[in-house]
């Protein structure tokens, strides 16, 4: 390492190497033959993505696209929803910044300049926000250049822009919790309001629509005429980004140099009070608040024990709320849908019971990391005297436990107006969530709790078959809702789904 | 020595890793007696208490607790038996009494006696004022009392202790040292591994010596200093001694074997 130590290219080249190794570590395990399949695999995605842009956009773009409202609100409204998202990210990532100790304290106590540290590790996560949203739009953005013109190349810098900006705001943002709630409520609020501002954006439109027509069909449509409707002029600044990704050089220049400015401001202003703040965050954990004191022991049996155990445990986990509030909010459309449709049968309840499936089947997934992959004393159980099946039976027992609660009150609105969707809803809802806990069990791993918010990067595959296995169920489930035997139709992939992973992981167990 | 008497019985264990970790142990513990295994770093130590308490399967050879066998009935055996690792293996989210009823319940104490037990635990370990904070912001050696609390909870009859004084300050050790002494006093069995050789010398009616997995040597410090052939000396010395005597042939037979 050539640079001067501690310096910032020294601390940058020191976060590089550990982001790197990291990355490499878990998305290959430091098997060769499994990195090639990943680039294969990723190759291989990504020209499919490309496929899919190139159908959807390619009328639209060999047509030529002039930088006209329509195409301005757009962008812009695209734009707002991967803006909504990075900030959401970024909150979350700014918030570990001071709380997660790692080296930190390793770094502090050392004469190395913490404020050199803080600029690199949020340049970090500015970095990491812009590669995400990069990868993710760059089918669009390419297969925009090939059939209009390389000026779309352009958006890439605004993308580099957007997620220097939101990181700029999730700072300003943790800092203002800092000064106005302290460091110890300072990581829940920031959870909260990153899930918030995550969700917002599609919540908020879904429940707008929903309550202006009654329906949440024919969003796009609404959408497009409520925006057009209270659009700004077109030499507004709002378009500035919009015109910027088309390829216009003012506007590009105006818009990079305003985010570079405003990261570079807030980092100035927020790195001199990084170590005090962090440390702060340290101390939290040598005030020990006493907990209200239990009037006599429990009795049960070992299973109910467990299960306690458990949800005493999901309860008192600060990082759950930040990986599982979003998947909570996303329950507020159909909860919205039921209210106005409450006594009336028409075709929303499908679409309602597909929802909470597919938030129930998320959620039990991240509920079954928690308890059966990250079981913090993982030698203390196994050293108590009950069967390893039993012990499962009652992890298990716990996550659907905590499901039923949450989506019962849901269920029994709908009993009340139509009985049979709701029996079908309660029978997805249990195969969904049933489906993400045995996606858990197959892949499961010995981690810790804190690791949780990075199991989906843990296990790709994982996540990908739990996302498909939910879509799936949750289809199934709104089709069946119409009529069975679609549904049953539609529960055949799923199922297929569930018998490649047994197939796949049992042989890969017993290798 | 009947096999009723015996808390544990280890008969020609074996376990291999990338590399033998465990090659042919006998071991045995009386009923009451209070057992430290030392070794060097790498010995296989901490490879045969997991395998003990069944948090590892061995290769070959048989483990039996109170005359239980392990493999067979692993779940009477577990009932007999408290393992307390170096690393506490507690809940950051539990406070003291909630871990320690946690653990009754999974060992059936009934509810009644564990709350009595739990007091009396805590006290002794001097954790009461700290009962109904969560782990969290414990010290180590705080953690360290709260994991050995919830090894006596449910009364074992054999205690595994893995380095069970790492990390603890003067006061917290004797307190720790005082509790497990008591314990032995009892008729509970106690099986430690110790850096510490001050600690074994002082508690320990046996000393076993582990080296690249073996026993090499085993008895009281009195034995031990003959089988050295340094009567009076100190049982690091004793220590140094037999571990190099056993080194010296392995690394002669790697030599002329190269």
């Amino acid at each position: 390492m050539s640079a001067q130590t501690a310096s910032l290219p020294w601390f940058a080249a020191h976060e590089f190497r550990l982001q790197w190794r990291d990355l490499t570590g878990m998305l290959t395990g430091g098997s060769p033959r499994r990195a090639t399949g990943l680039l294969i695999f990723t190759l291989l995605f990504m020209a499919g993505l490309h496929w899919i842009a190139d159908v959807l956009i390619r009328d639209w773009a060999t047509a030529g696209i002039a930088p006209d409202i329509g195409t301005l609100a757009q962008l812009t409204g695209s734009g707002l929803l991967f803006a909504t998202m990075s900030l959401s990210q970024a909150m979350e990532s700014v918030t570990r910044a001071y709380y997660t100790r790692h080296d930190l304290d390793l770094i502090l106590s050392s004469p190395a300049s913490a404020r050199r540290l803080f600029a690199v590790r949020t340049g970090a996560i500015a970095v990491t926000s812009m590669l995400m949203m990069s990868l993710l739009m760059a089918p669009f953005i390419n297969m925009l250049a090939v059939h209009d013109g390389p000026r779309w190349l352009a958006a890439y810098p605004v993308i580099a822009a957007v997620s220097i900006f939101t990181t700029a705001l999730a700072i300003a943002s943790t800092l203002a919790l800092f000064r106005l709630a302290g460091a110890r409520r300072t990581r829940v609020i920031a959870q909260i309001l990153a899930a918030i501002v995550g969700a917002a954006l599609i919540v908020g439109i879904q429940i707008a629509v929903i309550f202006s027509t009654g329906t949440a069909t024919g969003i796009g449509s609404v959408l497009s005429d409520m925006f057009i409707s209270v659009a700004p002029a077109i030499d507004s600044l709002i378009w500035i980004p919009a015109r910027a990704a088309m390829g216009d050089p003012a506007a590009l220049m105006l818009t990079v140099l305003f985010a570079l400015t405003a990261f570079g401001a807030t980092v100035a202003i927020a790195a001199p009070s990084f170590a005090t703040l962090a440390i702060a965050a340290t101390g939290l954990n040598e005030v020990r608040k006493p907990q209200r004191a239990a009037k006599t022991f429990a009795s049960g049996s070992q299973a109910h024990m467990m299960r306690r155990k458990e949800w005493l445990l999901l309860i008192r986990d600060p990082w759950l709320i930040s990986q599982s509030l979003m998947q909570l909010l996303y329950l507020l459309p159909p909860a919205a849908l039921l209210w106005l449709n409450y006594g009336n049968t028409g075709g929303t309840l499908p679409i309602v019971i597909a929802i909470i499936t597919m938030a129930a089947a998320q959620l039990s997934g991240g509920l079954a990391w928690l308890t059966i992959s990250g079981e913090d004393a993982h030698d203390l159980v196994l050293t108590a005297p009950l069967t390893p099946r039993l012990m499962l039976r009652a992890k298990i027992e716990a996550v659907v436990i905590a499901i039923g609660v949450l989506t019962a009150p849901f269920i029994i609105a709908i009993a009340f107006i139509d009985l049979s969707v709701a029996i079908t809803g309660a029978i997805g809802i249990t195969l969904a969530a049933s489906a993400a806990i045995f996606i858990q069990l197959m892949f499961r791993v010995r981690a810790k709790r804190s690791q949780f918010a990075r199991r989906q990067t843990a296990s790709r595959v994982a996540t990908i078959v739990e996302a498909l296995t939910s879509i799936t169920w949750a289809g199934a489930t709104g089709l069946a809702a119409v009529s069975p035997l679609f549904g049953l139709f539609a529960a055949i992939p799923a199922i297929l789904i569930l018998a490649i992973v047994w197939l796949v992981r049992r042989k890969a167990q017993h290798a | 020595m009947s096999d009723l008497a015996l808390a544990l019985d280890i008969k020609a264990l074996k376990k291999t890793f990338d590399r033998p970790a465990v090659r042919g142990l006998d071991l045995k513990v009386k009923q009451g007696e209070f057992y430290a295994l030392l070794g060097p770093n790498g010995a296989g130590k901490t490879t045969i208490l997991r395998m003990v308490a069944g948090l590892l399967q061995p290769d070959e050879g048989q483990i039996t607790v109170c005359g239980i066998n392990t493999a067979t009935d692993p779940v009477a055996a577990k009932r007999l038996v408290a393992w307390v690792s170096d690393e506490p293996m507690v809940y950051d989210r539990l406070t003291p009494l909630e871990y320690l009823e946690f653990i009754a319940g999974l060992w059936h104490v009934p509810a009644e006696q564990a709350e009595t037990r739990a007091q009396e635990l805590l006290g002794w370990l001097g954790l009461m004022p700290h009962a109904n904070e969560r782990c969290g912001g414990f010290s180590k050696g705080m953690l360290q009392k709260v994991a050995l609390a919830g090894a006596l909870i449910h009364d074992p009859r054999l205690i595994i202790l893995d380095e069970p004084l790492t990390g603890l300050d003067a006061g917290s050790a004797r307190q720790v040292k005082n509790v497990l002494l008591e314990k032995v006093s009892a008729g509970v069995t106690i099986v430690m591994t110790t850096h510490i050789l001050e600690v074994a010398e002082r508690m320990a009616e046996r000393i076993g010596v582990i080296a690249s997995g073996r026993l090499i040597a085993e008895g009281t410090l009195a034995e031990l200093q003959a089988q050295a052939g340094r009567d009076g000396s100190t049982l690091e010395d004793v220590f140094l001694d037999l571990v190099s005597q056993h080194e010296v042939p392995s690394i002669a037979g790697e030599k002329s074997a190269a």
